[in-house]
């Protein structure tokens, strides 16, 4: 059957007819909508994806640690190699540490800042960790008396946190050997946490200051405050 | 219009057409979160957690 449809006479009733720009209005509006699932995809790798990233990359690097604590001597920490491991047990968490603070270093895990001073050493053991829940999330939680402790391959180094600050980026006397007294001579051996702030965003830094409390042999077996935490 | 023009190009009938579209899907989700994302990160600097001068 055929329909007499005249395609010219100005009359618009084909329901498939639409104006000319309205193409290009809906062109728009996909890529808009495209660009905001992006973001959205975006936010969620920011969140989850680097954390499954440093989770993988851990258990490598806590291979890598064990690996070089069964060799003989005691090597000179290496570059974006680990040095040591880390433990929280409020926070039950345990992380392998890299030597460095690169993004690499990073993405592998809590780095630790280079030429400060190792576990147990006088002086300022800074430590840098991404503020994603894999790491460093929960370090707010910490209050003063709680332990941090610091793994080697000869032993154990129980801290305490002493204090918190919120500092901006460029305040780097927070990782000087002597935090509290910028420039002084270091007497005490201590541990910094430095993180960003607030959570998801980048303008500030938390830093959290521990003090040595005590130290412990490995032959003397885990130290008490880990008895309870994996 | 995009996506009416990439499924009139797509090979195949309707299945056909969907199983490349879902194959297309997840390559760019793939190149995105292992490539663009990372690379965003960095430039953005929200990756940044140390202080420094």
């Amino acid at each position: 059957m055929l329909i007499d449809r005249p395609a010219t006479t100005g009359v618009v009733d084909d329901e498939f007819w639409e104006p000319s720009w309205r193409p290009v209005v809906r062109g728009v509006g996909e890529i808009l909508i495209t660009l905001g699932l992006i973001v959205c995809l975006f936010a969620a790798y920011e969140f989850y994806g680097r954390s499954w990233r440093i989770e993988a990359a851990q258990d490598q690097v806590d291979t890598v640690l064990d690996r070089q604590w069964q060799e003989p001597g005691s090597a000179a920490p290496v570059a974006g190699q680990p040095i040591a491991r880390v433990h929280i047990p409020k926070l039950n968490r345990k992380w392998a540490v890299m030597e460095g603070v690169t993004t690499d270093d990073l993405r592998k895990g809590p780095g630790h800042y280079p030429g400060t001073a190792r576990p147990g050493q006088v002086g300022n053991m800074a430590i840098a960790g991404h503020r994603i829940p894999s790491v460093f999330w929960d370090i707010d939680r910490l209050r003063d008396g709680d332990a941090i402790v610091a793994e080697t391959k000869t032993g154990w180094y129980v801290y305490r946190v002493v204090g918190r600050r919120k500092v901006l980026p460029t305040q780097v006397e927070v990782i000087d050997p002597d935090p509290f007294h910028p420039g002084g001579r270091p007497r005490t051996a201590m541990l910094t946490l430095t993180t960003c702030n607030p959570k998801l965003q980048n303008w500030q830094r938390l830093v959290v200051f521990a003090e040595l409390d005590r130290t412990q042999a490995r032959s003397q077996g885990r130290p008490a405050e880990l008895k309870e935490a994996p | 219009m995009i996506y009416p023009w990439i499924w009139a190009r797509l090979p195949g009938r309707f299945l056909g057409k969907l199983a490349t579209a879902v194959l297309l899907v997840v390559v760019v989700l793939a190149v995105l979160w292992f490539a663009v994302f990372p690379m965003a990160e960095a430039v953005l600097g929200l990756d940044e957690v140390t202080v420094g001068p």
